[in-house]
């Protein structure tokens, strides 16, 4: 179980440094278009660079959750006796699991209606989007299926740390 | 009854904080209960978390990030050191002098205080205390300068703040050029009067082929902050287009000038400065939320009618601010503060007639503080952790720099225009 989740873990990862740069490239492409030549100046730059960086933000807080790395106040958690922590964590993460299937429920509502209706961005591009949409009910759903494991991982006292990580 | 709710509602928000539960999940949590619990459609709850990140100014946050992840390896900061060391290192405590100017150079090419901290930390430290400082002294002057990553633009908690204010980012990012150089000047001289008793002895005069060396070596990282605030304030790109090119240029100078890299490592970096950015940005969806949910049940306008009527001058108020944010700095993180005072206190500051530019500064002089206050000062930590010394060494060096900061929040509390005529000489309001 743990190979699988590292390989999802690790494809995660692939598409947001595939993604972020690809942020990059457009946006530099849209600078320079702006000096180079008015006709390679491309209304639909911004905002197609806001939607992979939504979606590459998204993801990443998944990789995120899978490393219980979110910022916590933990002055007082850190003084509790074991059980108490173990206690704590677990409600973390039940609230965390909880959160995590409403806003699936919630995000998958918005992407139904946005292709139902067949919303488009107001650029040239009409980028549909419930492709932009998409990125919240998918990145919480990765974060459900994490938070499970670290769920299993706290019960049975085992890490979820995966063995090799592209960021370290 | 909305007054029962509201403190009932802040007590649960206290508790699960205390108890060690992510702020971002109690932000969420407890924001989507009380939306839902107002009539707030499920769908709705998304769709607002959705509109509030399609924003510009939040996109350039990773930019500004990747740029910092790839500042922090000491190629960059060792070459600003040592530029400055032969602009001012001859001075009676001219490695502190140096130091200070390092760390404020290194401030305008990446927003983060703890990553400035990381970067100069094991690098000034370690030289300072060779050369005979006192290592209290070489620590808490390093831990103190790095503070001015947030005060000197960029300057991520100033981006925090425009996003969730709604005031323009680059005007707060104008506000915070005058006290960030006040700071490093009033350091400069308790470094400079302090030379004879810290020990450390001047650096020798360099030649002209050290002088030019050094300074060739350190262009390419000083182009940074002129390509990224002369585009920005030239009106040549936009704040996204200045963090992308901040960070283009970090790459380029990074791989061409700091030593060939793995390009497996570069994607690394990339994969970190977002899981930065993320971790940032969740904070930002809970507090969007609950800011949505506070100013429906108009605590704001009630906030502001009760300091309109109980006669506070616009000082007063901001001194209470103060006291109330010093404390919160002790016990949360820096995003942390921001993303719970400023939905509260921005629509305030406003009926009052405190120019939002000024609110911002003095907010980010106390998270600046905040990264100093124990327990959880972030600075002291990251010194200790580059240093291997222990915390309350640091706590103790950091001492005179914290007073220092200290007198330099109440001149900025009391004076607006260290604030305010920056941004209005150079981004008149139309």
């Amino acid at each position: 179980m743990k190979r699988v989740l590292d390989a999802v873990d690790a494809c995660v990862a692939g598409i947001v440094a595939a993604l972020f740069v690809t942020a990059l490239a457009l946006s530099i492409l849209g600078v320079a278009g702006r000096y180079v030549s008015s006709g390679l100046q491309l209304d639909w730059i911004g905002e197609v660079v806001i939607f992979l960086v939504i979606w590459a933000v998204l993801l990443g807080a998944a990789r995120v959750a899978r490393r219980g790395s979110h910022i916590r106040v933990d002055f007082l958690f850190d003084k509790l006796p074991a059980r108490g922590r173990l206690a704590a964590d677990l409600m973390s993460l039940g609230l965390a699991l909880a959160l995590g299937a409403f806003l699936v429920w919630s995000g998958w509502l918005v992407v139904e209606e946005a292709h139902r209706w067949d919303e488009r961005s107001i650029s040239t591009m009409r980028v549909p989007l419930w492709i932009y949409y998409a990125a919240l009910p998918v990145s919480f759903a990765l974060q459900f299926l994490f938070t499970l494991e670290r769920i299993g991982a706290v019960l049975t006292g085992r890490d979820t740390a995966p063995t090799h990580d592209l960021a370290d | 009854m909305a007054a029962d709710f509201l403190l009932m509602g802040g007590l649960v928000v206290v508790v699960l904080l205390a108890l060690g539960v992510p702020i971002y999940l109690v932000l969420t949590a407890s924001a989507t209960a009380f939306l839902l619990a107002e009539g707030k459609s499920v769908a709705g709850i998304a769709q607002h978390v959705l509109d509030h990140l399609n924003s510009p100014a939040l996109v350039s946050v990773p930019f500004f990030l990747l740029a910092a992840v790839l500042m922090r390896g000491g190629g960059v900061a060792r070459a600003l050191f040592e530029a400055a060391i032969t602009w001012i290192g001859w001075l009676p405590g001219g490695l502190a002098l140096a130091g200070i100017a390092a760390t404020a150079l290194f401030a305008a090419i990446n927003g983060s205080s703890v990553a400035t901290a990381m970067a100069m930390g094991s690098l000034l430290v370690p030289m300072m205390i060779e050369k005979g400082y006192k290592p209290g002294f070489a620590m808490g002057l390093t831990a103190a300068a790095a503070t001015l990553g947030i005060l000197i633009p960029p300057s991520l908690p100033m981006i925090l703040i425009g996003l969730i204010a709604e005031v323009s980012i680059p005007r707060l990012f104008l506000a915070g050029v005058v006290p960030g150089l006040l700071q490093a000047l009033m350091f400069a001289a308790f470094a400079f009067l302090m030379a004879g008793r810290v020990g450390g002895a001047p650096m020798p005069l360099p030649s002209r082929e050290v002088f030019l060396r050094a300074n060739l070596r350190a262009l390419p990282a000083l182009t940074i902050p002129i390509v990224i605030l002369g585009g920005l304030y030239g009106g040549f790109v936009t704040l996204t287009e200045a963090a992308v090119l901040g960070a283009l240029i970090s790459l380029v100078v990074v791989l061409l000038f700091f030593g060939p890299r793995r390009p497996r490592l570069i994607g690394g970096f990339f994969v970190e400065a977002i899981d930065r950015t993320a971790v940032v940005v969740v904070i930002v969806i809970g507090a969007s939320l609950l800011s949505a949910w506070i100013i429906r049940t108009g605590l704001p306008q009630d906030l502001a009618r009760l300091v309109i009527e109980s006669g506070l001058e616009p000082w007063q108020f901001l001194l209470i601010m103060n006291v109330i944010l010093l404390v919160m700095g002790m016990f949360l993180e820096g995003v942390a503060i921001i993303l719970i005072i400023v939905p509260v206190v921005a629509p305030v500051i406003r009926e009052i007639g405190i120019a939002p530019e000024h609110f911002a500064v003095v907010l980010v002089i106390n998270i600046e503080l905040a990264l100093l206050s124990p327990p959880i000062g972030l600075n002291l930590f990251v010194m200790s952790n580059v240093t291997g010394r222990p915390v309350s060494e640091v706590l103790r060096g950091t001492l005179p720099f914290f007073l220092l900061m200290l007198g330099l929040l109440m001149l900025v509390t009391l004076v607006p225009a260290l604030s305010t005529w920056l941004p209005s000489v150079m981004m008149p309001r139309p």
